[in-house]
């Protein structure tokens, strides 16, 4: 354990919580002490396990080297693997779970299909990202049910050599094939494990958490932990004390109401896709671009909008839907409009002791329709340069409504009214597009992209969103051909 | 005689080597192998200046944090604080003054890699700026350079130009590249009994790692051991600059007395170590009616940062691959070097090739714009032709593969159809504009310095018929290892199953070249060869004198060895040359023949041979927001008679889809003070699968043994097809020009990113809105 003398930071509040953390590391028990140093399943893996077939490339969450599948029980007892980012996971969000590595794959002497496809299809060259691919490639084969479509599988895995054409192939071989059987022991091992951990750093209900974070108000939340682990993993940064949401069921709730969409701070936008693709489809869409499948896996819109970064992609989405965010502390409960709860770069509203419990989206009137752009130097897994994100209501053919909030041209996501009225008050021409562009805004210019760009390219964004309402389109943009 | 033939021996699609490992991940690379006893980890700490002088380094701080062992400065240095490859005085640690934001200043070991990490944030610097030169622009004003200008001629351009009915001046750009291998550089150091060192290092030059350690420590070569057994890639990015990471762990090492190993983190990694040089290139060309080019002068500047490391050498082929598949008459070209306060750049797959080959293709364009005339047409009537095929530097082109590769192209890209639909779809779509454009490229395959062109093997036949191979290559995923490999199997006749490669060290191979420059299996395969050749031919004279008859008439074929109709297995064949007392171990030799150059005339034949191959490449843009997408390539390519088919098709593929991010997403941006601002996968993107081309077809061009007597007649694969995405910038700034005319579309330079789209739609002008121009057109 030498080596595991790295970050010694306790991630618990008081020694009275001291209690063990248990999970299945490839179908065997493992216990870390949950008042254990702040240490992520990548070093983990790596330093303390002695098991090297999961690489770090980045340990920031965007070169899938790292990747791992996390299983947990379903209601029949079948093990539901994700792909994560293990750079970014800290050890003790394992607690209760399955962690399976590419060692654990192949049954000697034989190779586990995902790995043999891999092979026929000569899709390593260096190999260094292989054992990463493997396991985004496994967990999609054990899903066959709730399989995303082959790029966004692919997209949190980073191949510098062989232009991943034979692993897209191979990808296809393994959509084609059925699921290969799991090891039994696997589930058994799962199953085993002791009651999951909670203390104050682990609390299970939402009075416990309120509590919790009143006694030290100077906690941080963990959710997702893809924003947090950033910092840790990858410049050592001390997170101070860590108050886990893992055991929080009631923070993950989504639910669908008559009137709106209620959606639990913590729920991880893999869980919350569905309701989105089925109620704002357009949401989804942006949603899909956030991060890579392994960052959707674990990542929240509570963190989302929590961190208050100005190109956090769901909130011009929120902004624009009139969403209400309800916050909530040992003094009580209020509610804010999405759009109020920035205070400034990096900064919300909340008080010392509160937290955004959930999002509640109204559900579109029938005369409204929903839109929404990301534009980023790539498509896939690349933060924002300008989002954008328009609720249109018309009157017939006329448009008498339209909500506008934009992301990555001001420090924080926000409405554009001078952008509204344009719209509504049928200024379409370019020229009055930008005026009202630059009424709403003064980007900056950093090495995303240039003021101007963002100007520009945001006008290009309201003349694509008339032009797809003047005409259908069979082809809306480049990435549909 | 009943022979058989073995199955897994030259132009075979044979399974790399290690694939089987890669993916149950029991492929050891440095990080993953086995510690020693007292490991301790390192850490480089960097300079957060471009340039400036250093007033105070306070490292106390770092030298008292817990599990620190050892704090190195450039004065702790045994030997002499110089890492140039090929230069004098590049230093390792900065002395005084630093040149480069990101330059190494001290080095740690700690306890762990978290300490060492954490340690470093402790240091404390004072610095008096001094003026930074960031841009290839302000070097060239001040004139500093890295290496005098070179300067290529061929008849007189100056009068061809001012004789020829049409001239035109223009300038174009492309941007750097990172590397981005996936494994970080990386190198482990281990002291030995009586000075010596062994050097674990992720590096594509195991004899310069060699040379610089024991240069930093002042001991003799054969002090120091350095053994690789593969990289997760390089890609040239650990040609020069893994005698970085290796001479610092060596450093460490020798002065704890312990083991260290250096693993850079990703921001380490893009900070401290070089790129692609970024280009600019101006021209003044003279061409006839047709689109002839009679004369070229042109100017190619690349950014080499604060040294020169291999600047020169990269700037020599962007000179020699200036004129492509063109015939160039009268021609000059000037190459400067520029230094400037940014990261010393380096080599990179197609070592300047691709620059010089990017450069003309602005010529072209700007021909075809002027006379109203397709691109098409103007690279067309300007391919090398008979009578008309001899370079710049007066080598003459040998066979000539293009027209060729471009006639197959057009059937089995149907280009004739996809044009018509193409023009359809551009009149129907109120804002996606698509074109598609045909590209031929042609690759110089040798080291431009003539003696570089070397290798050495090292084979042991076993008792039991196994064979241990060795040879100066060195594996970084591009499947030499295998290609080797079935070279001995084919030269001996025997599975390959029975051939064991390990890895590459000094040891065994001395004085070796770089893995680079494409040219590791020609030359490496070739001394593989030498070496089974004489093993062979030992074996031959034991058969026949078992047999009775001449060794002339041996024949090794599929596991065992005739004579006339008689036959012993091969492991059979090696116990009797045991028992007769016969070597079974041989080092073989190679060097290329038939090369030459000299760089003060910048003349010669340089090349072996060249390596060709086209494509057509489909582009789309969206002249709203500026995104992009490449939707299908075709590509032919000539690998002459391919040692493995399946292993050069991954190499063209994977070259393709680097260069497409080169041309269309890999952007290096630092900000006013020199600061890299794009030093990680957050905010530097290369490809992802998305982006490849979703019809992406890639054929060997068949038929085609390399007409020179290369290995099994085949030709390197390395660089070349990495070239062939230059077409993607090209048929982005085609439907560019769909869009908003050609004057627009010349103001687009590389890397062709979103943003510089919509700006080239404006006309290249910061402010001019695309869509404030088409106002007046009413767009929709
Ligand atoms: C590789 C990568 C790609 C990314 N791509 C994108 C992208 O394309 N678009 C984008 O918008 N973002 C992106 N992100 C940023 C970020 O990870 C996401 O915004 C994510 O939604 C954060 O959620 P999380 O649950 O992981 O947050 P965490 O890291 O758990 O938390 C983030 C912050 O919010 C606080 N917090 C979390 N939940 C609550 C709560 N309920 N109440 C109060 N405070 C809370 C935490 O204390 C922390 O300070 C990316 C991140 C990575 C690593
Ligand atoms: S190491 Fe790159 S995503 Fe984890
Ligand atoms: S095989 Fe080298 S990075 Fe994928």
């Amino acid at each position: 354990m030498r080596a595991l003398n790295m970050h010694i930071r306790a991630v618990l509040l008081t020694e009275s919580d001291m209690n063990e953390i248990h999970f299945s590391l490839n179908g065997a028990m493992r216990q870390v002490s949950s008042l254990g140093p702040v240490v992520t399943l990548l070093d983990h893996l790596r330093l303390a396990e002695r098991l090297t077939a999961t690489k770090e490339g980045c340990a920031e969450g965007d070169c899938g080297a790292c990747t791992v599948a996390i299983g947990q029980l379903d209601e029949d007892g079948q093990i539901a693997f994700r792909a994560v980012n293990s750079c970014l996971m800290l050890t003790h969000e394992l607690d209760g779970k399955l962690v399976v590595t590419t060692e654990a794959l192949a049954k000697a002497p034989s190779l586990h299909q995902v790995q043999e496809l891999m092979v026929e299809r000569h899709a390593s060259q260096c190999g260094f990202c292989t054992p990463g691919f493997v396991m985004s490639l496994f967990a999609y084969e054990q899903s066959p049910a709730t399989r995303p479509a082959l790029h966004e599988m692919l997209a949190g895995n980073l191949c510098r050599c062989t232009g991943y054409r034979p692993i897209i192939d191979a990808a296809h071989d393994i959509a084609a094939r059925p699921q290969s059987l799991l090891p039994a022991h696997w589930a058994a091992s799962v199953a085993a494990l002791p009651d999951a951990c909670i203390n104050a750093a682990a609390p299970a209900d939402l009075d416990e958490l309120d509590r919790a974070l009143h006694n030290t108000p100077s906690a941080k939340l963990l959710a997702g932990g893809t924003d947090l682990g950033v910092a840790i993993a990858k410049y050592g940064a001390d997170p101070g004390p860590l108050i886990s949401l893992r055991n929080l069921a009631a923070l993950r709730e989504v639910k669908l109401s008559e009137d709106a969409l209620m959606i639990g701070a913590a729920a991880s936008y893999s869980t919350l896709l569905p309701f989105l693709e089925r109620l704002f489809p357009a949401f989804a869409a942006m949603v899909r671009r956030i991060g890579s499948l392994q960052i959707r896996n674990v990542a929240s819109m509570g963190g989302n909008l929590c961190n208050a970064s100005p190109i956090g992609d769901s909130a011009p989405c929120l902004i624009a839907l009139d969403a209400i965010l309800t916050l909530r502390s040992i003094h009580g409960v209020r509610e804010v409009q999405a759009g109020d709860f920035f205070a400034g770069y990096r900064k919300t509203i909340l008080r010392e002791g509160e937290y955004l419990w959930r999002i509640r989206i109204p559900l579109l009137a029938p005369a409204q329709s929903f839109h929404t752009y990301k534009l980023a130097k790539r498509y896939e897994q690349d933060i924002s340069t300008v989002s954008a994100a328009f609720r249109l209501t018309r009157d017939n053919d006329r448009l008498i409504d339209v909500r506008a909030a934009f992301g990555g041209m001001a420090a924080t996501p926000v409405r554009a009214r001078a952008i509204e009225a344009a719209l509504v008050g049928g200024r379409h021409e370019p020229a009055a597009l930008l005026s009202a562009i630059d009424e709403d805004f003064t980007p900056l210019s950093d090495f995303r992209g240039s003021a101007d760009y963002r100007r520009q390219a945001s006008c290009g964004i309201l003349q694509k969103l008339l032009a797809q309402q003047e005409q259908s389109l069979s082809v809306e943009d480049v990435w549909q051909l | 005689m009943n022979a058989r033939v073995i199955a897994s021996g030259v132009h075979q699609s044979a399974i790399h080597d290690s694939a089987a490992r890669h993916v149950q991940g029991s492929a050891l690379y440095i990080d993953d192998m086995k510690e020693p006893e007292g490991l301790l980890h390192g850490w480089v700490i960097l300079s957060d200046r471009a340039h400036a002088r250093i007033l105070m380094l306070d490292l106390s701080s770092v030298e008292a944090a817990e599990g620190v062992v050892c704090v190195m400065t450039a004065r702790d240095i045994p030997g002499l604080n110089d890492a140039g490859p090929i230069m004098k005085g590049e230093v390792l640690l900065a002395d005084q003054i630093v040149e480069h934001e990101g330059q190494a200043i001290a080095i740690i070991a700690a306890r762990s890699f978290a300490q060492a990490r954490d340690a470093a944030k402790l240091v404390r610097v004072t610095y008096e700026d001094l003026p930074a030169y960031l841009t290839i622009e302000a070097a060239l004003q001040a004139e500093r350079f890295v290496v005098a200008p070179l300067h290529m001629q061929r008849g007189d351009a100056a009068r061809a130009i001012a004789e020829a009915p049409h001239c035109l001046s223009g300038e174009t750009s492309a941007g750097g590249q990172d590397h981005f291998y996936l494994e970080t550089q990386i190198a482990v150091a281990t002291p030995q009994e009586n000075g010596e060192m062994h050097i674990f290092s992720s590096t594509q030059h195991p004899t310069e790692v060699q040379h610089i350690a024991a240069r930093l420590l002042a001991r003799p070569y054969a002090a120091i051991t350095v053994e690789v057994r593969r990289m997760g890639g390089a890609f040239g990015g650990k040609e020069s600059h893994a005698s970085l990471i290796a001479g610092m762990a060596a450093l460490l090492a020798a002065r704890c007395g312990e083991p260290v190993k250096l693993r850079l983190s990703r921001d380490v990694d893009m900070l401290l170590t070089g790129k692609r040089h970024d280009t600019l290139a101006r021209f003044s060309v003279g061409f006839d009616d047709a689109g002839r080019i009679l004369g070229l002068d042109m100017m190619i500047a690349l950014r080499a940062g604060h040294v020169a490391d291999l600047s020169g050498p990269v700037l020599t082929r962007a000179l020699c691959h200036v004129d492509n598949v063109y015939w160039l008459p009268n021609v000059k070209v000037s190459g400067y070097a520029c230094k400037t306060n940014t990261v010393s750049n380096t080599a990179f797959r197609g070592f300047g090739g691709p620059q010089g080959m990017f450069a003309i293709e602005a010529v072209i364009v700007r021909i075809a714009e002027r006379l109203g005339l397709s691109s098409e047409a103007v690279r067309q009537i300007n391919h090398y032709g008979p009578g008309q095929d001899t370079t710049p530097y007066g080598q003459s082109i040998g066979e000539n593969n293009t027209p060729r590769l471009l006639e197959e192209l057009k059937t089995a890209a149907d280009i004739a159809r996809r044009r018509g639909e193409i023009a359809q779809f551009n009149a129907s779509h109120p804002y996606i504009k698509k074109a598609l454009v045909t590209y031929a490229v042609k690759f110089g395959i040798s080291f431009n310095l003539p003696s570089l062109n070397q290798a050495g093997a090292l084979l042991h036949v076993y008792t039991d018929g196994s064979v241990h191979l060795n040879h100066g290559g060195t594996e970084m995923g591009q499947g030499l290892y295998v290609k080797v490999a079935q070279i001995v199997a084919s030269c001996f006749q025997i599975e390959r199953e029975h051939v064991h490669i390990s890895s590459t060290r000094t040891d065994k191979i001395p004085n070796t070249s770089a893995t680079a420059a494409s040219s590791g299996s020609d030359i490496n395969g070739m001394a593989a060869k030498a070496a089974a050749d004489i093993i062979k031919s030992r074996m031959a004279a034991i058969a026949a004198a078992k047999f009775g008859g001449a060794a002339d008439d041996v024949v090794f074929s599929g596991g065992y060895v005739y004579l006339g109709n008689r036959s012993i297995s091969f492991p059979d064949l090696a116990q009797l040359c045991w028992a007769e007392r016969v070597s079974l171990s041989a080092t073989g030799y190679y060097r290329t023949p038939d090369i030459h150059f000299d760089q003060a005339s910048m003349t010669g034949s340089p090349f072996y041979y060249f390596s060709y191959g086209a494509c057509a490449t489909e582009a789309a843009i969206d002249i709203l927001t500026g995104e992009n997408r490449i939707l299908r390539v075709d590509i032919i390519h000539d690998t002459g008679a391919s040692l493995n088919p399946a292993v050069d098709i991954g190499q063209i593929e994977g070259g393709f889809v680097q260069g497409q991010g080169w041309m269309t997403m890999e952007e290096l941006v630092w900000d006013q003070a020199g600061r890299l601002r794009t030093h990680a996968p957050s905010t530097y993107k290369i490809p992802t699968s998305r982006d490849v081309p979703p019809i992406f077809n890639t054929h060997l061009l068949a038929d085609a043994p390399n007409a020179k007597p290369t290995i099994f007649r085949s030709k390197a694969i390395g660089e070349p097809p990495f070239t062939l995405a230059i077409s993607c910038f090209l048929a982005i700034q085609e439907a560019v020009a769909a869009a908003a005319g050609w004057p627009a579309a010349l103001t687009l330079c590389a890397p062709a990113t979103p943003e510089a789209i919509l700006r080239a739609l404006g006309g290249g002008k910061e402010g001019s809105a695309f869509c404030e121009q088409k106002a007046a057109k009413k767009l929709f």
